[in-house]
């Protein structure tokens, strides 16, 4: 598989009168053609950061500083002007947020805002350009077009929300498209409905998608691929089967534990990671999950470990192997090949 | 509402000093009592207060408002006749205001934080703390006295209109230039601007098509509170440029106690005040679908 986003050592950083921070902390992956990849990791972690370093949507703020590379197809974005950089966001990166009805204008139908879209791309009539807009509505699964798109965005559902951000994303049919928590703020059919709709897209137009979100089920079910993310550093990524048989990092082990099983022993306690995660202001010193981490030594006090390669997996931690080990028993590949890596009870839903 | 003007302003000109038959008179000594009797019952001044006050609403309702002691004309006609210089400066300095207001907002909401931002709030902060009758006099030494460019008095042509109308907009729009800028800020933390800038859009797009029409809502309440401190500041400015109008008018029959034409000024300033506030209620279903949505459940 060809790698279309290559991200090598992204740091943001924060600067004001009373902190100094690194909101994302040397972040390097890739991301290929027509793969979906995960980002999970609790809120603050830096996920959100890192999508919007990517597309140059933190330049305003003169506060941050964002170092490190982002290369689209070879190309460097980070170092693009804002005009260049304008000409990426929407034709060949799209994003979707987390809050539908938020992220839409209040006073603007969604027709037009479909259409705002499909007009920067500079091509066909006023009513070919209607039709376009009639079309991506439909191609989202968003019934009566022709109604929704004279309708304002208080006047329909979140899920239908959400729908119509998607179809303002790929109106300039992007080869990336980043999904910021798209499904947080919607019940869970319409939940699901989104996710399917979001990989049948990925197989229609062979559209890479970076799904960011805090739910090791969701990860489960629609990457490729996951990158786990821990106080502003990748903490481990790996092919999703690989991260959920045997996580190489105790929190990734810790996230998948505190997932809720259905066929678990009703006896079975919920297992939540003791403590929380630090602000960004009170990191402690050397691994930042040493103070939550039922494995921390010494060293994990004192020294930041570096991402290590085990396998099919990168890890940043000391004590990856016997992370490994000692975690390989609970989250075991199901013997039909197909359902490897699957969350049991996803096994139980095919 | 508009009864309570009517009420407010009736009895206060009555309470005020001074006897109107003086001025009908125009201050002839030789008159007698037996003439100053005769003028009160004609003019229905010698019956009481409640009486006058009812005699007044009935004529009002039927446009009738009786003839001015000064000029012994018609009050409405004399009013029609001066309507149309005032209406000329209050809509010249409401265009003016709303420019001046949302362009400044708009440009200091773009450029906060820089010298652009810090100089229109020093500018719309001596706009707004000026007293008017101030801002015109500087107006005219600048503009009139120094510069030669346009005229200091009077009322007709296009040049003439200048002056008044931008000393009118520059108190009023002080105020908008700071409420649309703050209201743009809050607008631009909101996370559809972020999605816009996500979409590929170039900023003027941004913040005009989008961010701008977000913040006008609050910016048109104000303005139309503005049009009423407008019309009030006719009457000042229309003096300072010695400007014909219904501000000068007003001002003359203050002067003169001279009722009929003072009620019906004031009257007809409280009723496009009303107008004026029930449009802006009915602009904000045209700015915002979710006014038009709640109205039409």
């Amino acid at each position: 598989m060809t790698e279309l986003l290559e991200v090598e050592g992204l740091t943001v950083k924060f600067e004001s009168a009373a902190h100094h921070l690194e909101l994302v902390r040397d972040a390097s992956f890739e991301i290929g053609t027509g793969e979906v990849v995960a980002m999970v990791g609790e809120s603050g972690s830096g996920k959100s950061i890192t999508a919007r370093a990517i597309l140059g949507l933190l330049r305003r703020n003169h506060r941050m500083t964002v170092e490190g590379n982002a290369r689209l197809a070879g190309r460097e974005l980070l170092a693009l002007a804002e005009a260049e950089m304008r000409e990426v966001r929407g034709r060949r990166v799209s994003m979707i947020f987390q809050d539908p009805v938020g992220a839409l204008d209040p006073v603007v139908s969604i027709g037009a805002q479909v259409l705002e879209a499909v007009r920067r791309r500079r091509s066909g009539t006023r009513p070919e350009q209607r039709r376009r807009v009639i079309e991506l509505l439909a191609s989202v699964g968003i019934t009566d077009p022709e109604l929704r798109a004279k309708q304002f965005p208080h006047e329909v559902s979140g899920g239908m929300c959400q729908r119509a951000l998607i179809a303002i994303a790929l109106a300039g049919s992007p080869e990336l498209l980043i999904a910021d928590e798209p499904t947080t703020a919607l019940d869970v059919t319409v939940q699901a409905q989104v996710l399917d709709l979001l990989k049948r897209l990925r197989d229609e137009r062979q559209m890479s998608v970076l799904l960011i979100t805090h739910d090791m089920g969701v990860a489960a079910q629609t990457a490729d691929r996951v990158l786990i993310m821990y106080a502003g550093s990748l903490v481990e990524q790996g092919p999703t089967a690989d991260i959920f048989g045997h996580p190489c990092h105790p929190y990734t082990g810790g996230l998948i534990s505190a997932v809720p099983r259905v066929d678990a022993p009703r006896s079975r306690r919920l297992v939540a990671i003791p403590g929380s995660v630090p602000e960004a202001a009170d990191r402690p010193a050397g691994c930042a999950f040493h103070p939550r981490c039922p494995l921390a030594d010494d060293r994990c006090a004192t020294a930041m470990p570096g991402p290590r390669r085990l396998g099919n997996q990168i890890a940043a931690c000391h004590r990856a192997e016997e992370a490994r080990d000692s975690q390989v028993h609970r989250w075991q590949a199901g013997p039909g090949g197909g359902g490897a890596g699957r969350l049991p009870e996803e096994r139980a839903a095919l | 509402m508009l009864v309570g003007v009517t009420a407010l302003i009736f009895f206060v000109l009555r309470a005020l000093p001074g006897n109107p038959v003086v001025l009908l008179t125009q201050g002839d000594p030789g008159i007698t009592q037996a003439q100053i009797r005769h003028i009160e019952d004609n003019y229905g001044l010698n019956k009481p207060l409640l009486v006058q006050y009812g005699t007044f609403i009935w004529h009002a309702l039927q446009g009738n408002f009786g003839v001015s002691y000064l000029t012994k004309e018609p009050v409405m006609s004399s009013i029609g006749a001066q309507a149309g210089a005032t209406v000329e400066l209050t809509a010249a300095a409401v265009v003016l205001t709303g420019v001046i207001g949302i362009g400044g907002g708009l440009l200091a909401a773009m450029f906060r934080d820089t010298w652009v931002d810090s100089s229109l709030r020093v500018l719309s902060l001596f706009g707004s703390a000026m007293p008017l009758f101030w801002t015109g006099v500087l107006l005219i030494l600048v503009f009139s006295f120094t510069w030669r460019l346009f005229p200091s008095s009077g009322s007709g042509t296009f040049s003439e209109l200048v002056l008044p109308a931008f000393s009118l907009a520059l108190a009023g729009s002080g105020l908008l230039v700071r409420l649309v800028r703050n209201s743009m800020l809050d607008v631009m933390g909101q996370e559809f601007v972020t999605a816009l800038r996500a979409k590929g859009l170039p900023e003027y797009q941004v913040l005009v098509r989008h961010v701008l029409r977000n913040a006008l809502v609050p910016a048109v309440t104000v303005l139309g509170v503005q049009i009423g401190a407008l019309l009030a500041g006719a009457v000042v400015t229309e003096t300072v440029f010695t400007r014909q109008g219904l501000g000068s008018m007003l001002v003359q029959a203050v002067q003169n106690k001279d009722y009929p034409t003072v009620q019906a000024l004031v009257l007809i300033i409280a009723t496009v005040y009303v107008i004026v506030n029930i449009l802006v209620d009915i602009s904000y279903a045209y700015l915002d679908p979710r006014v038009r949505t709640t109205l039409t459940k």
